[in-house]
């Protein structure tokens, strides 16, 4: 009886809806990550050796790697945002971004254009650049839980983990035009640091906002 | 669903109508008796709210079955943390009332006392220590402890005399 009375005002109140598509979602997100790329590049001084660092192979390793991990995350949480999504289909994304860096950045030592590690900065330079990573990838966190909140992810801790993950990669390709270090240790351990915690930080924290 | 996605109000109670049985006999398979109905409502609520996640060009078994699964797991939360169990016969207790009142009156009565009078008293007649103990834990020597509990026993019972003739 109390079904037939919901069913009846569920009905009352039908108006039609625009199907979502994946690839809305996406472009929303392309969106916001460009706005945001484009307002850092106009507010903020780019390093002082940009001109010199384009010609390294390494800082193209740390703009392609960083973007190959938000891509990864980003297309692991659009999948995971349907009621049907399984998990297995994120993981997939997100662990052949993390294969797909490692490759290339052996492939560059193996060609020799992956410069030998030169002396680490201080460890306090170093979380700064996880921090910045981080913060720089807020904007991007926020868009992701929007576009989350409006779809039905039926696995919240992995679409956190994913979106956690593709925001501090976003703040990572953004960092990249200040960050003045391309030492493959330091772009490993820093970088990877700060999508590491990114990552955890969604999966702890993400998951009541994107119950429904 | 898709002729519900545009709005048709028949086609949708024709499919929410639908719906309503198979999740009745999915819930039934998995849940106690009396939480099928809540578990179906919010299931429904869900196809209603959640309606434009479901991209036409995808099957819509997996999506229904999807939402039903996510609202299973929910309400399954929602029993574990709600869970009720049957008392034990051992629950009940005693009534501590007059255990309270005779800690009450006694601590009074030991406020009446000096101090050294009643820290060892206390220690040793109602902590269960030893003289040895006593002495060590308050600093007095255990001739004094000894005497201590003496005059402060005399001191009670003339205390609780005087409080029996003055009633």
């Amino acid at each position: 009886m109390a079904s037939r009375r919901l069913i009846n005002g569920l009905v009352d109140g039908l108006t039609p809806v625009r199907p979502r598509t994946r690839w809305r979602d996406a472009l929303l997100l392309a969106l916001v990550g460009a706005a945001e790329l484009a307002l850092v590049m106009m507010l903020q001084p780019m390093r002082d050796d940009m001109v010199s660092a384009m010609h390294d192979p390494m800082f193209w390793w740390k703009v392609g790697g960083s973007l190959c991990v938000t891509v990864a995350g980003m297309a692991a949480l659009v999948v995971l945002l349907t009621p049907d999504a399984r998990v297995g289909a994120g993981r997939r994304f997100v662990l052949g971004a993390a294969a797909a860096v490692l490759i290339a950045g052996l492939a560059l030592i193996g060609g020799g254009a992956m410069p030998t590690p030169r002396s680490m900065p201080d460890w306090r330079e170093g979380l700064s650049c996880a921090r910045l990573c981080f913060l720089y990838g807020l904007p991007m966190l926020a868009a992701t839980v929007f576009v989350a909140r409006r779809a039905a992810p039926a696995r919240p801790r992995a679409a956190a983990t994913a979106a956690g993950l593709a925001a501090t990669g976003w703040g990572s390709v953004v960092f990249c035009w200040t960050c003045p270090y391309d030492d493959p240790i330091y772009i490993t351990l820093w970088f990877g640091l700060a999508l590491t915690a990114g990552a955890l930080a969604g999966r702890l924290l993400l998951p009541r906002l994107l119950r429904w | 669903m898709i002729a519900a996605q545009a709005g048709d109000k028949s086609a949708y109670r024709l499919l929410l109508d639908e719906l309503q049985v198979w999740l009745v006999r999915y819930y039934r398979r998995r849940l106690p008796p009396d939480a099928v109905d809540d578990a179906v409502q919010e299931a429904l609520v869900a196809v209603h709210t959640k309606r434009h996640t479901w991209d036409p060009s995808r099957p819509f078994a997996p999506w229904l079955a999807g939402i039903a699964r996510y609202k299973w797991i929910d309400r399954l939360r929602n029993l574990s943390a709600t869970r009720t169990e049957e008392l034990p016969e051992t629950l009940s207790v005693g009534d501590h009332g007059d255990g309270v009142l005779s800690a009450t009156v006694l601590a009074g009565l030991l406020a009446t006392l000096k101090p050294a009078q009643a820290a060892a008293i206390r220690l040793v007649k109602l902590d269960g220590l030893s003289i040895e103990e006593a002495a060590a834990r308050t600093g007095q020597s255990r001739s004094l402890v000894k005497v201590n509990i003496h005059r402060g026993l005399a001191r009670l019972s003339r205390t609780v005399e005087g409080y029996s003739d003055g009633e």
